[in-house]
């Protein structure tokens, strides 16, 4: 149990608009929370990479093939920094890195709901930079001002990339938009696939209990529906003008609130994916990861041996 | 400049394209794949390096009178390209990789330090800026070299294993493409040169990672340089274009 002395002290410098680093008290909660939080962040990104990743050796054109790969690459970079923040606040805890990603293997660690999803056409790969990243920056750009302080300062330089990511999506988006007839109809089942993953991606309309605790550290400062509302807000004008359709006759925005109405996405079907990992790419995505933190073990262990090794030579 | 002299750079900056940028393409295979978050950053961005020195020669190759970059790349059969096929061979494991690219970037220096011999500014200018982001891919694969060598028994093991698997493939590697007489009067050392200039490094390296020397480098059976080519470059160039090919001449 924390000191509960300790623990008004900090929640006192929460109020006045404190930062909290990396070495300074914290209760353990806020701990735990930050660490789940920054953990999945991590994961995601990594995770996020392979629906792109399997595009790159296919994509059409030289610059759009360079732009992916450094956007995907820019994603593992992400994940690499979060996972190093997480692996900080873990020191506690004795887990580091592998640990971090054993727990990917194992389904002890979630990741984003769009990750568990298919992307059967290149229109996808252009569709999750369009949307999904354009979705991250409104939930990134809300953490931005976490209670956090090397949470906030990382997430200063990941939402920068972000928006490339965007409009490296747009301008995928905007060629097909402008293109053939197949083009074009490509693009619409992505964004019709995507739009309801897109409405579950910010969270139930009632936040969870952790959510809410998240709300009181500080950590996040907006709630789901505020961030689903900003998202729809944005996009609906910018899909419509592409001259493509969203696959929701429900959605109307109220003139007085200026507050959107739309379809629930599947609830159910969705908690169960990210919590089973029983989604339609789920478990062939934490293949790939599998793949390379499992079956490359070895590599890292030779790593190890050698940097030993090496060390004890004379003149190391 | 002459049509003669034309035609002799294209085609020695053909081969020098293709290598690169099927290097660049089986690299990014790796991505998201590679054992360590930091080396898939690292391998990505030397991947994307290679890419971007293609770019380069795709587009002197261009203003030399070939086609556009994209149409090099998307729309020229197997038979007319000039890469080795040691360069297009599926990556295999780690440590397959790892000596793949560790024998491809002593190759790649030597062949570009030759080749600012070449009187043609627009390369000797463009060569600058590669060599500097080379001699930082060579030490990488250097490095991985020494790591796996002395990395303990299975990493030993993998690496034995997969320079028998590599070295049969190395031989069309050295080859410029060009005819003896070509290559001499572009001032550019002999493809046996180079092989033996290659040879010289290697060799030595080998000793300092207790690898013993698997022979010289047998000579060729195949030819990419002749743009006879193993079934695995069908079918990377069969993946690559999958995407393009359902509307060729649509932007994208």
């Amino acid at each position: 149990m924390d000191d509960p002395i300790r623990t008004r002290e900090f929640l006192e410098r929460l109020e006045r608009g404190d930062k909290i680093e990396a070495t300074d008290w914290m209760p353990s909660e806020y701990r735990d929370l930050l660490i789940k939080q920054i953990h999945m962040h991590g994961i995601s990104e990594i995770m996020g990479a392979y629906p792109e990743k399997e595009w790159v050796p296919k994509a059409p054109t030289i610059r759009r093939k360079l732009a992916l790969n450094a956007k995907v690459q820019d994603e593992i970079g992400h994940g690499q920094m979060l996972l190093r923040l997480a692996e900080d606040l873990s020191r506690p805890y004795g887990r580091g890195r592998e640990a971090l990603m054993d727990d990917v293997i194992a389904g002890r660690v979630k990741f984003h709901n769009v990750f568990h999803m298919a992307a059967p056409t290149w229109a996808d790969a252009g569709v999750i930079g369009f949307l999904v990243d354009g979705g991250a920056i409104i939930t990134q750009a809300m953490l931005l001002d976490s209670s956090y302080a090397p949470y906030a300062r990382m997430l200063k330089r990941i939402v920068a990339e972000e928006s490339f990511h965007m409009q490296h999506g747009e301008s995928v988006v905007l060629a097909l938009a402008e293109g053939t007839e197949a083009q074009r109809s490509m693009l619409q089942e992505a964004i019709n696939r995507w739009w309801e993953p897109m409405m579950f991606f910010f969270g139930p309309r009632e936040m969870g209990r952790g959510s809410q605790r998240m709300m009181e550290y500080k950590i996040r400062t907006l709630t789901n529906e505020e961030l689903r509302q900003k998202f729809i807000n944005r996009y609906v004008p910018r899909v419509r003008a592409l001259g493509l359709t969203l696959p929701d006759p429900k959605l109307k925005q109220d003139p007085a609130t200026g507050l959107w109405e739309y379809t629930d996405p599947d609830w159910d079907w969705f908690n169960r994916m990210v919590r089973d990992n029983s989604g339609p790419m789920s478990q062939a995505r934490i293949a790939l990861r599998r793949f390379a933190h499992e079956e490359q073990r070895w590599v890292r262990e030779a790593v190890r041996r050698a940097s030993d090794e090496l060390a004890r030579l004379p003149g190391a | 400049m002459e049509q003669a002299m034309q035609e002799a750079l294209i085609r020695l900056v053909t081969p020098i394209a293709d290598d690169e940028w099927i290097v660049g393409h089986r690299g990014s295979e790796w991505l998201g794949l590679a054992p360590e978050l930091e080396e898939d950053l690292a391998f990505s961005s030397i991947h994307q390096d290679e890419m971007g020195h293609a770019l380069f020669f795709y587009e002197l190759l261009h203003a030399l009178g070939a086609p556009d970059p994209d149409r090099q790349v998307y729309a020229r059969p197997a038979e007319a390209w000039r890469n080795a096929c040691f360069v297009e061979m599926p990556n295999g494991d780690w440590a397959a990789t790892v000596v793949r690219r560790y024998c491809y970037e002593v190759f790649d220096r030597l062949r570009l330090d030759a080749l600012t011999a070449v009187g043609f500014p627009p390369l000797r200018d463009g060569l600058k800026k590669i060599q500097r982001e080379e001699a930082y891919h060579l030490k990488h694969f250097q490095l991985w070299m020494e790591l796996l060598a002395n990395g303990g028994e299975e990493a030993r093991h993998r690496l034995d294993a997969a320079l028998a698997a590599v070295w049969p493939t190395l031989p069309d590697l050295f080859g410029w493409g060009l005819g003896e007489a070509e290559t001499t009067a572009l001032g550019l050392p002999s493809a046996r040169a180079l092989k033996d200039a290659w040879v010289r490094e290697v060799r030595p390296r080998f000793e300092s990672w207790h690898l013993s020397w698997p022979n010289d480098p047998p000579s060729a059976s195949w030819n990419g340089r002749e743009g006879a080519h193993t079934p695995h470059l069908s079918e990377l160039l069969n993946t690559m274009r999958a995407v393009r090919e359902l509307a060729p001449d649509a932007p994208w």
